[in-house]
């Protein structure tokens, strides 16, 4: 394959940015759910001691009653905590893309900024600190 | 079509694409395996011997040089003979012996008078090495690299424009975090379609 005359268009920085920007977000989101499940945890948690709080105290049809609330918080428990344990592994996933795009997007600007590419405005702020890690005398 | 069937047959072309994507990052890392292998191929074995003899030279000649011949000009000097360079370093109640100098030297003298045996025997040890190995010339190798890294740019711009088809059809793709710059900023135009 012949490779066609290589022109470079600074606006992919942008798309670069993009995506890993929207990895971020979405680890963002997952990380606010992860923490609803944590808290949603804790009630079916305080409930299931409550539950069983009462059962300790109660007898006949009531004590029944409360041993079946201890059974059900508590299955809501082990259910919220798997669900946790599914969040954190799509978090860590996820976690290792962002950081993949960031390097693809770091790598992109320092070329780009090698080049003499017009970096986009939008963009100024991060190519800045691009600017001050690699002035001589930064580190 | 069913519903079905267009439900089946778009999975089919997404984990084709992804297959395809695949291939293509294959193709990247062969290419890049044979950059190293350019880069890591010994030199001829004449060119390697070339390089020895400038060493030879040098420590046949400073061998000879460091025993200070020009000592046995001066009066009585001839009957004092000539010296290694054994250093003395004196420390707090002991004094040690450095003799590394003098090895060096020793090796210098044993070469200049057994250069010819010493040549054969290493040359044939480099000839056991690189027997079935591909061997390059500086410049074989330069020119070699240039095409190895020129297909190396050529995979990584087909992979990139595979990566954007798959992320123009809302797919999400991840992409090698050593992805090459060039192709990360290549224009739309200039990706192989």
């Amino acid at each position: 394959m012949a490779t066609k005359e290589l022109t470079f268009d600074p606006s992919r920085l942008t798309a670069l940015a993009r995506i890993r920007d929207a990895k971020r977000a979405t680890i963002r989101d997952l990380g606010e759910r992860y923490q609803q499940l944590r808290e949603r945890r804790a009630d079916a948690q305080r409930r299931a001691n409550l539950a069983q709080a009462n059962a300790q105290v109660t007898f006949g049809p009531a004590r029944e009653a409360a041993d079946n609330q201890t059974t059900k918080s508590q299955a809501e428990v082990d259910q919220i905590g798997a669900r946790m344990q599914e969040l954190q592994s799509e978090i860590d996933a996820l976690a290792a893309e962002a950081g993949e795009a960031g390097m693809n997007f770091k790598t992109a600007l320092a070329f780009a900024a090698e080049q003499g590419l017009t970096i986009p405005t939008t963009l100024a702020d991060e190519a800045a600190v691009l600017d001050r890690t690699f002035a001589p005398g930064a580190r | 079509m069913t519903l079905l069937n267009k439900l089946t047959a778009s999975r089919s072309a997404v984990t084709s694409a992804f297959d395809v994507l695949d291939q293509l990052r294959e193709a990247t890392a062969s290419a890049k395996a044979e950059v190293s292998s350019v880069q890591s191929a010994p030199p001829p074995v004449d060119e390697i011997m070339t390089g020895l003899d400038i060493w030879l030279d040098r420590i046949a000649t400073d061998g000879f040089d460091a025993l200070r011949p020009g000592r046995l000009l001066a009066q009585g000097g001839a009957t004092q003979g000539l010296d290694l360079p054994i250093f003395l370093e004196r420390h707090d109640g002991f004094a040690v012996r450095d003799t590394s100098r003098a090895v060096e030297v020793l090796l210098g003298l044993v070469v200049a008078l057994n250069r010819e045996t010493f040549r054969t025997i290493i040359r044939g040890q480099i000839e056991d090495l690189v027997a079935g190995r591909e061997t390059l010339s500086a410049a074989s190798r330069s020119k070699r690299l240039a095409q190895a890294m020129q297909r190396v740019l050529e995979a990584e711009l087909l992979e990139e424009a595979a990566i954007r088809q798959l992320e123009n059809a809302s797919l999400d793709v991840a992409r090698r975090p050593d992805a090459d710059p060039r192709a990360l900023l290549a224009a739309d135009n200039c990706l192989p379609s």
